[in-house]
């Protein structure tokens, strides 16, 4: 009974796509199980599962939102700006650059509470304004990241433990947190069918607003870690993450529909998408066929996926609308 | 006690009187019916009622004080719940989660208590004598199981007046019956309900007194308790006539008449129809000119029949003959070209474009099939579109309204009309009267019968017994995927139906065990 | 009730067409025109209208893909339309090398490969139900690479004479292309209101299984659909390599975003089933001279992604506040 529970829930699929995608990447990387590279590959991943967290808070709750990556961006350039030496400067904007994070969020997550915009227009036309704002504040990549704060970001601690797997991990213990709460389980209701949501008296704008900022969190945490491995402000350093953070959000069992998947899958697809690029950059393609290989996979993924629902395509239309 | 009492309640819409003079009373621990046709003003009552629309006038007491519902979440603090076709559940979370959904107790921290909600779940569907596990996901359940727990999450809330608005469309008589068995509990608890149904056979059993509406003030009541429980004396009270009982030819007639008819053969014939675990070796043979039924339990394979038949529902093995032309019937258009037209039962999921004119509803599928000229006969559109309004009587008669402003009523004459207008040889209804009052069906089945007698051939499926009886020459008792039985013209009886649609071998023993009697 | 989601079958009136929304749409032109030439004295000129007027066209074209694919429904969109429009660039160039004799050749190629990978997108979203958001996303990248390794990137050849002419030339001081557009979107628009593919097409968008059983293949048509969507966008870089004379990568990037803004802009609602070109061609327009008065200002990049950003923002949270009231 419990074993047909795990078989059916919907980051089932890309955790066996995970585990494939690891055993491939083994083969093509030297030295994959080594720490030094496993390190590295914390370093490089988590800013995506970051990202994918974000992502699929929001679609959870039946949005989407293109304008994450941009506001990675906004951040680093923000923080890159402003940081000094001092440990009070490094702490004071950390702090500010979280709070910006949940400021872009939340306004994001205020106007589609309540005045309901299609999302997609919406945060597109915020991407739009922060990439600007971004451009404004630095024009060219640059800005100063003190060693200290970066040095951080690749140290190890206790011998074991890198600090991105730290961030992941405290991440981690915040999406446990999460659903305990009330608020996140009618984050669900209002994903799954806004009417029945309404109908049972929840607040539905107040529950956009809370899953916006959620993803406000989760998108502080990962602008902390792109400055950290980058120590840049750049205005266009986000914008990989908002294709990736949707791709490996589906990929990991989210449905665009809401309502359904959970953060375990995201956690994969963030994964599974990391691993994918590494293999593309391993397996010697050239860098022509990069980009296009990375779209075909992301679409092979995808179908992979997508094979519980394919299944059900090839067979008998199941469906007698009701 | 009068737990709620409404007078002279007034409701306006945009220039429409929805309610001009509305009365009503519920007394403690009673059923009390409310019928009306369509467009008779009982279902904003309801809302009102219940809270989701403010009235223009008029007095509301509940338990004596006078009251000013702004919302139904105002109307749950005087413990009054209404249970709508469910509108209210999630389907991808489970019954518990959902029955406790908006009021889930909360520990420190709002963190959820699971254990309790659980345990809540379980007790209320234990008073209602439902037998579902809590932890199954509400999109696994059936419809009848998702209305109960809908009903289920209302008792939640502990109410003293419940609001049932048409629990029973679209189920069987046995899901009627297990629904009848949770209000007769709760009657036992003193809970008041009132029970809004189409069905008035229905009414006549589970109610103790019933109220009727017609064009926005309340037309009379009925009490059983000095009247008998007789459907004849309700009808009046809803069209304002006599009913013209229907002039059902005696079915031995019928008989010569299709005979008669199937000189040319058999309109349509399926041999050996199966698909995957759904319908196992289906076969049957519709005569011309016949109205066919097909009856039992819900869910049994009569929609896949029909849906097979619309070229709809695809890969299943077996042989059908239109005209005795083996056709395969790859998909709709294919079927639409053999004749065959499907009337669906869910109007808004499948029947409209509900945002579309009454116009562009009524001629969709013959523009589909439009071939030859580029550009579309408009004129000829036109004139079609006319005929057909007038043809059903959809009220008002702008062909330039969009549909999702006319009444439920009407909108599904509109489904019927534009199925009609293509001429089709053979009809498929799936269930296509469902929400619509008993004046409109009546005209409606009129009409099909007199389509049938020119030569339409129609396949019928109802999950009202009633619509069967009333309307079939024949029926076929489907179960597990299987035609089990054969009914005859002459021996159609609710009896029968019931005892054959539960697949119960020996008739005599088991006729206790049916519902309702005929 | 605003008017914005009632196709008809009827005479195509000014509602049918959009309405209240078009009028306020067409208002804004007016006023940024007016305030254009406040500030840029010449701005109103016919010379200058006009100019800005034949950007718009090449938006228009790609608008008009992504029209049809959002009014199939199913929450249609096509985010692979720029990079199908660069591809398109790139191989009309390569097909054309500078001769007006390799116009049909070039236009074929260009047609051929926009409807494959439009079809592809159709496939994905279709019958294997992938979310159309993630696959012409997808693709897009895919469609990237393909000019990457179609090119080699260096994309060769150049626009042969009679293209440059449609792309830059008058006649009577009107751009060649926007005569030609004006001819697309009379078309287009008789086709939506008054031709069997477009009042099948309202009925897809609107409710796909009541399509279905009025004998619509809905998954086939909506593949197709896609199709169309990726064949315009090739043709609108066939257009543009007329307007540039030669090819560079990556020309079909400003578009995407832009022509789904248009679109919404325009009245066509994501929701599906409703809405007319004629309003996503407006909204084009908006856009185009929006920027226009961005460049004007002479302020910089940073400046008019914000402005733009800013406004699209707010005509979209206006609308959909105006039709909710």
């Amino acid at each position: 009974m419990k074993i047909r529970r795990v078989l059916q829930d919907p980051s089932f699929p890309s955790l066996l796509m995970l585990i494939l995608l690891v055993v491939v990447n083994a083969i093509i990387q030297p030295e994959f199980f080594s720490f030094q590279v496993f390190r590295m590959n914390c370093m490089t991943f988590a800013p995506l599962i970051l990202a994918s967290l974000a992502q699929a808070t929001v679609i959870l709750v039946g949005a989407v939102d293109l304008s994450l990556g941009a506001g990675i961006s906004l951040l680093t350039v923000v923080m890159a700006s402003l940081m000094k030496d001092s440990a009070a400067s490094i702490i004071g904007v950390t702090a500010l650059g979280v709070c910006l994070a949940l400021f872009l969020s939340l306004f994001n997550g205020f106007f589609f509470g309540y005045f309901g915009p299609p999302p997609l227009i919406m945060t597109f036309a915020t991407s739009t304004m922060w990439f600007g704002i971004s451009l404004l504040i630095m024009p060219t990549p640059g800005g100063y990241i003190p060693a200290t704060y970066y040095g951080i970001y690749s140290k190890t601690v206790g011998g074991f433990l890198p600090v991105p797997v730290i961030v992941l991990l405290v991440a981690i213990a915040f999406c446990l947190l999460l659903g305990r709460l009330k608020a996140f389980r009618h984050l669900y209701a209002v994903g799954g069918s806004e009417r029945a949501a309404l109908a049972s008296g929840i607040n539905v704008a107040s529950i956009k607003i809370f899953a916006f900022l959620i993803s406000g969190v989760f998108t502080a945490l990962a602008a902390l870690c792109v400055v950290g491995q980058t120590a840049t402000g750049d205005a266009r350093s986000g914008q990989g993450f908002t294709l990736n953070s949707v791709a490996a959000a589906v990929i990991g069992g989210i449905s665009f529909s809401g309502g359904k998947g959970n953060y375990a899958g995201a956690i994969f697809g963030g994964i599974i998408l990391g691993l994918l690029t590494n293999i593309i950059y391993f397996a010697n393609i050239t860098s022509f066929y990069q980009e296009f290989m990375k779209g075909v996979i992301i679409i092979v993924a995808l179908l992979f996926g997508a094979l519980p629902r394919l299944r059900r395509a090839l067979l008998p239309s199941r469906e007698v609308v009701r | 006690m009068k737990v709620l009492e409404a007078k002279g309640i007034r409701k306006t819409f945009a220039g429409v009187r929805a309610l001009c003079d509305a009365n009503f009373s519920l007394l403690a621990g009673e059923v009390c019916g409310l019928v009306g046709a369509n467009g008779s003003g009982k279902t904003t009552f309801a809302r009102i009622v219940s809270g989701l629309l403010i009235p223009d006038g008029g007095e509301l007491r509940l338990y004596g004080q006078p009251v000013d519902l702004r919302s139904h979440l105002h109307a749950e603090l005087y413990r009054m719940a209404m249970v709508h076709q469910n509108l209210s559940l999630v389907s991808e979370m489970t019954i518990w989660e959902n029955i406790v959904l908006g009021r889930e107790e909360t520990g420190p921290l709002t963190f959820l208590n699971n254990r309790k909600a659980i345990a809540q779940a379980e007790m209320v569907l234990d008073a209602i004598s439902v037998k579902i596990p809590v932890r199954e996901r509400v999109k696994n359940l059936s419809p009848d199981e998702k209305q109960l727990v809908e009903i289920g999450k209302a008792l939640a809330k502990d109410p003293r007046i419940l609001i049932l608005d048409e629990p029973t469309a679209s189920l069987d008589f046995q899901q009627v019956e297990s629904l009848f068995r949770a209000v007769r509990k709760l009657k036992e608890r003193s809970v008041s309900i009132i029970f809004i149904s189409h069905r008035l056979w229905e009414i006549t059993e589970i109610c103790d007194r019933l109220v009727a509406f017609r064009n926005g003030e309340t037309m009379g009541q009925l009490d059983f308790a000095s009247q008998p429980r007789d459907e004849r004396l309700i009808i009046p009270l809803i069209t304002g006539q006599e009913l013209r009982e229907r002039a059902r030819k005696d079915a031995s007639l019928r008989e010569q008449e299709i005979s008669h008819k199937g000189a040319g053969g058999p309109a349509l014939e399926m041999r050996g129809v199966s698909l995957d675990d759904r319908l196992c070796e289906v076969s049957l043979t519709l005569r011309r000119g016949e109205i066919l039924g097909l009856g039992g339990l819900q869910g049994q394979g009569q929609e896949e029949i029909l849906m097979i038949l619309a070229g709809y529902l695809k890969g299943h093995t077996g042989e059908i003959f239109v005209n005795g032309k083996l056709v395969p019937l790859r998909n709709t258009r294919h079927a639409i070209r053999q004749g065959i037209a499907l009337i669906p039962g869910d109007r808004h999921k499948e029947g409209l474009f509900l945002e579309h004119t009454v116009l562009s509803n009524l001629l969709y599928p013959k523009i589909s099939l439009h071939r030859g000229s580029f550009l579309l006969p408009m004129g000829r559109y036109q004139k079609l579109a006319a005929d057909a309004i007038h043809t059903v009587s959809v009220e008002p008669r702008n062909p330039r309204l969009i549909v999702s402003q006319l009444s439920g009523g009407n909108q599904q004459k509109i489904v019927v009309a534009k199925w009609l207008a293509l001429s089709p040889g053979i009809l498929l209804m799936n269930d296509a009267t469902k929400g619509v009052d008993v004046a409109t069906r009546q005209n409606l089945y009129a009409m099909i019968s007199l389509l049938a007698e020119n030569g339409m051939s129609v396949i019928l499926y109802a999950s009202d017994n009633e619509e069967l009886i009333d309307n079939c020459d024949r029926v076929l008792i489907v179960f597990e995927g299987r035609i089990v039985k054969e009914i005859g013209a002459e021996e159609i009886s609710d009896e029968k139906l019931v005892i054959f649609s539960l697949n119960i071998e020996h008739s005599g023993e088991k006729a206790a065990v049916a519902g309702p009697q005929g | 009730m605003s008017s914005n989601t009632r196709p008809r079958l009827r005479a195509v009136t000014l509602r049918s067409l959009g309405g209240s929304q078009l009028a306020i749409a067409l208002a804004a032109i007016i006023a940024l025109f007016v305030f254009g030439e406040i500030i840029s004295p010449g701005f109103l000129s016919f010379g200058h209208l006009m100019s800005v007027l034949r950007l718009s066209v090449f938006l228009g074209i790609v608008a008009l893909g992504q029209s049809l694919v959002v009014m199939a429904g199913g929450e249609g969109i096509d985010l692979s339309v720029g990079s199908v429009l660069s591809l398109g660039v790139c191989i009309s160039s390569s097909l054309l090398l500078g001769k007006d004799a390799n116009i049909p050749a070039a236009l074929l190629g260009t047609l051929a490969a926009g409807f494959g990978i439009g079809m592809v997108n159709g496939a994905g979203i279709s019958y294997i139900g992938i979310p159309p958001l993630i696959m012409t996303l997808a693709m897009a990248s895919v469609v990237e690479g393909l000019s990457l390794i179609y090119t080699g990137g260096y994309p060769k050849g150049s626009s042969p004479p009679f293209l440059e002419a449609l792309g830059n030339g008058r006649t009577v001081g009107i751009p060649n292309i926007l005569l030609l557009w004006v001819v697309i979107i009379v078309g287009v628009t008789i086709i939506l209101f008054r031709q069997r593919w477009g009042a099948v097409l309202f009925g897809v968008g609107a409710n796909s299984v009541t399509a279905e059983l009025s004998g619509i293949n809905v998954k086939r048509f909506r593949m197709f659909v896609y199709g169309v969507s990726g064949s315009i966008a090739g043709l609108a870089g066939f257009f543009v390599l007329g307007y540039t004379g030669t090819p560079y990568l990556n020309l079909g990037a400003p578009y995407l975003m832009t022509s789904i803004a248009a679109v919404a802009i325009g009245g066509v609602s994501l929701a599906g089933g409703s809405g007319s070109y004629l309003g996503a061609a407006i909204g084009c327009v908006l856009l185009t001279t929006l920027s226009s008065i961005l460049v004007a200002l002479r302020t910089t990049e940073a400046v008019r992604q914000i402005v733009y950003g800013g406004l699209v923002f707010v005509i979209v949270v206006a609308y959909t506040r105006r039709r909710r009231d």
